[in-house]
């Protein structure tokens, strides 16, 4: 683990935090160390299936640190998306244990964020009402958090749209929508399951640009998973490979790149080589991009 | 873009056009081929018909008496098609004593039915708007169950990770998102509610449009049930109409079309 726990970044980055000082400090911007955001124990997931059952992930152990950002490659079907909806409390494990913020998984928590791949806005609500549906579910204080959402569409570029309505908007401008709705009740672990799949590459690199930024300047736990080697080194901390199917952790990769991470750190040879390197788990398979 | 082009004024104008014709031509050869006015009314004595039933307050009072049935019943069958519907589509437990009945029951004709409602209710507006109720409450009812099943898995997924209630699922994203489909459900009851309404009225009635038709048939009156007719499609269209006004503002983030993409 290069990057320990709350590990303070750069100047430049402490400056942008307290721009935004109105939103809740996470835990791990006080530098606050003590049990890992996410921590998994021989996780493994079966389904039962008409041959008996299928093993999407098998013997998964890892531990994420706060604030840390680590990004989860594998080929398709080794079980990525299902890991995610394990962490996000949407099922459960078959054997192993799963543990946010030292307490065991039993169901969806109020402090976990999670974006799909495609936006999924609720088309009758405007877009400011869409950032603001989780404080509706949890029933927070609307009028303080209308102000946090505000915030978060500005960071995310949209501020001139509060009031429009999603078919209004792009698909990266709907999914930047739905990565604030994400964010608003500052959730510490925020979970991403390929959310940039859907975009074309310069929308994609831009978001990438962007989503680092809001990191930078939030420091929320971030889980994201994607097929692209090349955006998970550009954006994480660490790197979780996996297997195919059953996936297993093949190597948890340390990114020592600094931060922040212009876009044509791309071209840079260290980059170049932590990209070959992970690729080289799949070159035999071909299976990713 | 093509919808726009069907509405646009040329197509207004050929339609304007075709009526014209076609009422020209069957002025004519209701003339030319001496067909009595026993059997078939030119269009002349229609608008004449229509202009003495109103000019006389006829038409109004049954038009209002039909009316109030009309509406009653529909607001009664699609409230009740609406919350068995969603008692339905919310409760496995419900859905699985429920279907069968309601199975069965939709498989009888209900206008067969308005014999026995005339008898049961007798010949007041109430046999009327339970036929009309009746009648509406399958299409809302169907509509309503398959529209709340209709929400998304990832939305739904998406809600219960923020930690959402059934309750609140169901508030927030099943409803709005049926929608569409509710909707539909009500524009077929309205037409639906005129038919149960006018055809109880047929079979005995104090008062209202299907009853004046009626009588207008015991004195061969073809021309005044011609007349009838016209302002029974008229009150239709009204209705669909106001339904679909309804749409639009309660709904207004659907484009109108049935395309649930997204
Ligand atoms: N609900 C389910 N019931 C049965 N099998 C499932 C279920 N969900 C996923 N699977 C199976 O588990 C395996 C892993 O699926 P998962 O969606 O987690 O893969 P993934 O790594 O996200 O793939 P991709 O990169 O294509 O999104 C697949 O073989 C899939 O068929
Ligand atoms: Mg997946």
């Amino acid at each position: 683990m290069s990057v320990p726990a709350g590990a303070p970044g750069p100047a430049a980055t402490r400056a942008a935090a307290s721009a935004v000082a109105d939103i809740p400090a996470n835990e791990a911007v006080a530098g606050r160390g003590g049990e890992p955001a996410l921590l998994l124990r021989g996780a493994t997931k079966r389904y039962p299936v008409v041959s008996g059952a299928l093993t999407a992930f098998e013997d998964i152990s890892v531990a994420v640190e706060r604030g840390e950002f680590v990004a989860v490659v594998g080929p398709s079907g080794c079980g990525k998306s299902s890991l995610l909806r394990v962490v996000a409390g949407l099922a459960g494990l078959s054997d192993g244990t799963c543990a946010v913020g030292g307490e065991p998984m039993s169901g969806p928590r109020r402090d976990v964020g999670i974006v799909f791949q495609s936006p999924l806005l609720f088309p009758w609500r405007t877009v400011i009402e869409n950032v603001m549906l989780p404080v509706d579910v949890q029933k927070l204080d609307r009028a303080r958090y209308l102000e946090v959402a505000r915030q978060l569409l500005g960071l995310v570029g949209l501020s001139d749209f509060e009031r429009a309505y999603p078919r209004e908007l792009s698909g990266g401008m709907q999914q930047r929508v739905g990565i604030a709705r994400a964010l608003v009740n500052d959730p510490t672990i925020l979970l991403m399951d390929e959310p940039f799949g859907a975009l074309d590459a310069m929308t994609r690199e831009h978001m990438n640009v962007e989503l680092q930024r809001l990191w930078l300047e939030r420091r929320n736990t971030i889980l994201f998973i994607t097929h692209s080697i090349p955006e998970a080194v550009f954006l994480a901390d660490r790197v979780m490979v996996m297997t195919p199917r059953p996936g297993r952790v093949a190597e948890i990769c340390d990114i020592d790149l600094p931060r922040p991470r212009p876009l044509d750190i791309m071209t840079d040879p260290a980059f170049g080589e932590y990209v070959r390197h992970i690729r080289s788990y799949f070159g035999a398979h071909g299976g990713m991009d | 873009m093509e919808r726009r082009w069907e509405r646009g004024p040329v197509g207004i104008v050929l339609s304007v056009l075709l009526l014209v014709v076609l009422l020209a031509a069957w002025e004519l050869s209701v003339h030319w081929f001496e067909v009595p006015a026993y059997l078939v009314p030119t269009p002349s004595a229609v608008v004449v018909g229509l202009w003495r039933g109103f000019a006389s307050g006829i038409y109004l009072f049954h038009l209002k008496v039909t009316l109030v049935e009309i509406v009653l019943g529909f607001l009664a069958g699609s409230a009740l098609g609406f919350l068995l519907g969603a008692l339905i589509a919310l409760n496995r437990t419900v859905a699985y004593f429920l279907q069968p009945y309601v199975l069965v029951f939709q498989t009888i004709p209900k206008v067969a039915l308005a014999p026995l409602i005339v008898l049961w209710f007798g010949l007041g507006i109430t046999s009327k708007v339970v036929s009309a109720a009746i009648i509406c409450f399958f299409p809302v009812m169907v509509n309503t169950i398959t529209g709340l099943n209709a929400a998304d898995r990832e939305r739904t997924d998406l809600l219960r990770a923020m930690g959402a209630s059934r309750f609140q699922i169901f508030r927030m994203l099943r409803l709005p998102a049926a929608g569409a489909f509710i909707f539909a459900g009500l524009e077929i009851a309205v037409t639906f509610a005129l038919i149960g309404a006018i055809v109880t009225e047929f079979l005995g009635a104090e008062a209202g449009l299907g009853m004046l038709m009626q009588s207008m048939n015991f004195t061969m009156d073809v021309a005044g049930s011609f007349s009838v007719i016209v302002v029974l499609s008229a009150v239709g269209v009204v209705l669909t109409f106001a339904i679909t006004l309804l749409r639009r503002r309660v709904i207004f983030w659907e484009d109108g079309t049935t395309d649930k993409a997204k």
